[in-house]
């Protein structure tokens, strides 16, 4: 009975199209025993995956949580218990800053806060960085945030971010193969003091779905990556 | 009970709508634009009108739905970005239709920033990749904005920008003059991108308004990044 329903042209067919999918660039790059899958988020209208070339928000990394989306070294999420706090110089949530922002994905271990007044523009910066713009910031030695990226055309790129503090060691790991070594060329000498640099180059061999992983050290707060073709 | 519970629910829903319209009731009687949305773009969902919101960024090219003469003023009906960068020859690799003709339809004039043209040199400031911004500016052009505003006091503007002339364009709030955006450098080349304050907006109110941009000419910018900061509220 077995033999059949399955037989041999149903077997060909089978096979090739677990071979067809296994090549298709949508679907062939990512690890296949990788578990997360692309941030959105109806709040801010976002759908992933982020698109290169373009802008990756580090914030925006996968769902799936601890040790399959990201390691962090503390289960809570700092920059959210801080903004919660208020202090004699004021309240770490601001002035008209959503809910959302204030404490984006307060339940998850990376750390992320938002650009602040008195904080990060309190003093004119080299570069000034969006306002209420997300960052990873209690970056400690080890950590690691994924991102599942849709990558529209293969090749060169160079990678531009703003940053405040100092260089980190961090890279960027392609489909978990080393891929990209990110170097930050200043110290800024303060968490809160930001800057703009082009910080790496990375070649993406093919089109399609690749799992995009950001290693980190003890630094910097570092906001997102911009990705764009060098011809 | 049902009449009562019915009551209830019935004050609900009028005292909820009432909210909400009495927040509407700060846009200018008859302004029948509203918020920007596509398929990508779904608006922001942290105020029940998806408006874009301040403190925040505004994006300039997300004006509102509304057509020529109510939700933008342009000279002349064509998108001059779109058109342009739907030439063969300026198509760049991995960006899609909707960077390359956003808004192919209307008349304010879109482009995109681009790896040749606006990343191939060096800029005191780089802009966002694939920022969207409003350029083949000409006097007597705008834009509107519903925005919502979720903390009322002075802002601070800033953008990135790049100028061959630095003709001040002005921001309207509920069709009154509200301030004047003064661009400080010209960078030389519509290509070449810096950064600065560029003015200071006292907005009186929470809820929302009619945001209007008056451009000049000669300059790019894709967005207005509004921050409160609570030293210059005196």
């Amino acid at each position: 009975m077995m033999k059949k329903i399955l037989n041999s042209s149903h077997l060909q067919l089978l096979i090739f199209l677990l071979i067809a999918s296994a090549q298709h660039p949508l679907l062939g790059q990512i690890p296949s025993d990788y578990r997360g899958r692309p941030y959105s988020d109806d709040t801010l209208g976002f759908k992933g995956p982020q698109v290169i070339p373009g802008r990756i928000e580090l914030a925006y990394y996968d769902f799936g949580g601890e040790g399959v989306a990201y390691h962090d070294s503390t289960a809570t999420n700092d920059g959210a218990i801080l903004n919660h706090k208020c202090f004699e110089y004021g309240c770490h949530w601001r002035p008209g800053v959503p809910y959302h922002i204030a404490f984006f994905r307060e339940n998850e271990g990376v750390d992320i806060s938002y650009t602040k007044d008195w904080a990060d523009y309190k003093k004119p910066n080299v570069v000034e960085p969006m306002v209420n713009q997300l960052y990873i910031g209690w970056e400690a030695n080890g950590e690691w945030t994924n991102y599942t990226v849709n990558v529209r055309s293969p090749g060169k790129y160079k990678i531009i971010t703003v940053y405040a503090n100092f260089d980190n060691n961090s890279e960027l790991w392609l489909n978990n193969k080393f891929a990209a070594k990110l170097y930050l060329p200043k110290n800024t000498g303060y968490y809160h003091q930001w800057d703009q640099a082009t910080i790496g180059e990375i070649e993406f061999p093919a089109a399609g779905l690749q799992l995009i992983t950001l290693k980190y050290n003890r630094g910097p707060n570092l906001a997102y990556l911009d990705f764009v073709k060098v011809n | 009970m049902k009449l009562n519970q019915t009551l209830r629910i019935a004050l609900i829903v009028i005292s909820s709508t009432a909210g909400i319209n009495s927040l509407r009731a700060q846009l200018p009687y008859g302004y029948s634009g509203i918020p920007y949305r596509d398929s990508v773009y779904m608006g922001n969902k942290l105020n029940p009108f998806g408006a874009q919101m301040i403190p925040g960024r505004v994006e300039l090219a997300y004006y509102d739905l509304g057509g020529e003469g109510v939700a933008y003023h342009d000279n002349n009906p064509i998108n001059e970005g779109a058109l342009l960068n739907m030439k063969k020859s300026e198509m760049r690799p991995g960006i899609s239709e909707y960077f390359a003709s956003f808004r192919k339809e209307e008349g304010v004039d879109i482009n995109y920033t681009k790896d040749i043209v606006d990343f191939g040199h060096r800029n005191k400031v780089d802009p966002k990749v694939n920022q969207l911004y409003i350029g083949w500016q000409e006097e007597g052009e705008w834009t509107n904005y519903t925005v919502y505003v979720n903390q009322a006091g002075k802002y601070i503007i800033y953008t990135v920008y790049s100028s061959i002339d630095i003709n001040p364009a002005e921001i309207w709030l509920n069709n009154k003059f509200a301030c004047r955006l003064n661009f400080s450098e010209k960078t030389g080349d519509l290509h070449k991108w810096t950064q600065s304050e560029v003015g200071t907006i006292n907005i009186p109110k929470k809820g929302l308004y009619l945001l209007t941009v008056k451009y000049g000419s000669g300059i790019n910018y894709g967005y207005l990044d509004f921050l409160y900061n609570e030293a210059r509220q005196k």
